[in-house]
């Protein structure tokens, strides 16, 4: 049952497709949702899991992800965007993901939307790449 | 645009109106009268200030020296003429053809507006159309009315592309530069013969920029280029290498490339984005390029203190959107139909501001 996520200090993982990813920095598209994701961008929460495990299970179905980033759900409450928990069941190939999250754009101007993309993707390059981790970098997922 | 070289092909147009005209209420008569065509002439009598406005006047003057006996009729016959060339634009605007037309209507037709840009339209000020709006011939009607009445149709192509091969035979003033497009992959361009070695020798894989009218088929597949109006090699900006292997990449991704889902990427767009940066060198070192999900290519870069993405959808459409990295403003996204003036206008505002 989906859930309205309060802690604004919790990181929510993002997987980056390795052709939305350029000099380690990935795409400002990559933080709007899919046309089939009906407004809504598929996360991980980092209390339930850490961005190496998120990257594990996301990968392990086949789906392909050159590395994970990371928003806090305040910086998404800040556009302002809600995020929802979402725990998902097993649909082969994918496996059931407890720290399934949703963050819910469908109260987004769609004039803004591509925009605030581009504010949330500055967000996450400023808090580095979560996994696989760089040295150097700010890792402030839980690993 | 050049208005004044779709002159003679209004001309023509109203001619071709004229003589239907003349034989519809002259059904017992099998020819046109001595000095007909001639006497259809047109006066440009002024270019209105401050837009391409030329303002059109029948002489009559020629129509009675060419055409003593008949010149009294000939003014009821052009203005219906007019009128009807008129209509034509007008129910071609609202999806509705004429089966066919002659090859009297189709040679003026296919060069009348020929140079229309995207963002640019002919109207017929004084007319009204259908829907009570003034008449208008845009490349879109255009097109769809030349390829309803024909299978083929001429559009201004400007682009860039590598020239991959040059054939310059010793008995022939003409020679051929083949250049590798994205759009129409390689295309062979005519040029007289003395600018290859001028010119062109020992620049294979250099970039070439043009302005070309081709030929394309109804379904937009190239068919063959009907003039060259400029061509000329151009500098590889700085980063041009990494950037370009990059929209390879790119251009190679199938339908279903992101996880499932995504569209194969379309050649439009992938050289709409690499004009872009020939046409703006200083773009080379800074984009990244990514695609879309919808098929289309995504450049990102930082410049003046602003994060700026141009965005080029598969059907060729410019978009660019951005926002000022250490503050609140936000460029709204414009939209294009092409990568047009309107387009490079809305990048040079961008491209030339100050950190203030």
């Amino acid at each position: 049952m989906s859930e309205i996520l309060t802690d604004g200090d919790e990181m929510l993982f993002r997987q980056i497709h390795p052709s939305l990813l350029v000099d380690g920095e990935p795409a400002s598209n990559r933080f709007v949702p899919s046309e089939d994701d009906k407004g809504r961008l598929s996360l991980d929460r980092s209390s339930l899991t850490s961005a190496a495990e998120s990257h594990a299970l996301y990968t392990s179905s086949g789906r392909q992800s050159a590395a994970v980033f990371g928003l806090l759900v305040g910086e998404f409450n800040a556009v302002p965007i809600p995020c929802l928990s979402d725990p998902t069941e097993e649909e082969p190939p994918h496996p059931a993901n407890p720290a399934h999250a949703l963050a819910d754009y469908t109260g987004v101007d769609p004039k803004s939307l591509k925009n605030i993309a581009k504010r949330l993707k500055r967000l996450a390059i400023q808090h580095g790449q979560l996994h696989p981790p760089l040295v150097g970098r700010m890792n402030t997922g839980k690993q | 645009m050049d208005m004044l070289a779709d002159l003679p092909a209004f001309r023509d147009l109203v001619a071709a109106f004229a003589k239907q005209i003349w034989h519809k209420t002259h059904a017992d008569r099998a020819r046109l009268p001595k000095g007909f065509d001639k006497g259809l002439a047109f006066d440009l009598a002024r270019i209105d200030h401050g837009s391409a406005m030329p303002a059109l006047v029948w002489d009559h003057g020629v129509a009675q020296k060419e055409l003593p006996g008949v010149s009294g009729e000939l003014p009821q016959i052009v203005e219906q003429a007019y009128a009807e060339l008129v209509s034509l634009f007008d129910a071609a605007a609202n999806d509705e053809f004429p089966k066919a037309l002659s090859s009297e209507f189709i040679r003026p037709l296919n060069k009348f507006g020929a140079a229309l840009r995207d963002d640019e339209r002919i109207e017929f000020w004084g007319s009204r159309g259908e829907k009570g709006n003034v008449v208008y011939l845009d490349s879109q009607v255009r097109k769809n009315l030349i390829t309803k009445v024909r299978e083929t149709y001429e559009t201004r192509f400007e682009g860039t592309g590598l020239l991959v091969g040059i054939d310059a035979p010793a008995d022939s003033s003409t020679a051929t530069l083949r250049v590798r497009t994205y759009e129409y992959a390689t295309i062979s361009i005519d040029v007289p013969r003395d600018r290859i070695k001028a010119e062109f020798d020992g620049h294979i894989d250099n970039a070439v920029q043009f302005e070309l009218t081709v030929e394309l088929s109804s379904e937009d597949q190239f068919r063959g280029v009907v003039a060259v109006h400029d061509i000329e090699l151009v500098e590889f900006p700085e980063g041009w290498e990494k950037f370009s292997e990059r929209m390879t990449e790119i251009g190679k991704l199938r339908d279903r490339w992101l996880d499932g889902k995504g569209k194969a990427i379309s050649a439009v767009a992938v050289g709409a984005a690499l004009a872009c940066v020939l046409s703006r060198p200083m773009l080379g070192p800074l984009v990244k390029a990514f695609p879309t999900e919808a098929g289309g290519v995504l450049l990102e870069f930082e410049h003046s203190g602003w994060d700026l993405s141009l965005e080029f959808a598969p059907d060729g459409k410019a978009e660019i959107y951005g926002i000022e990295i250490d503050g609140t403003r936000s460029l709204e996204p414009f939209v294009s139909v092409a990568l047009d003036a309107q387009f490079f206008l809305a990048l040079d505002a961008q491209l030339t501001i100050d950190n203030e």
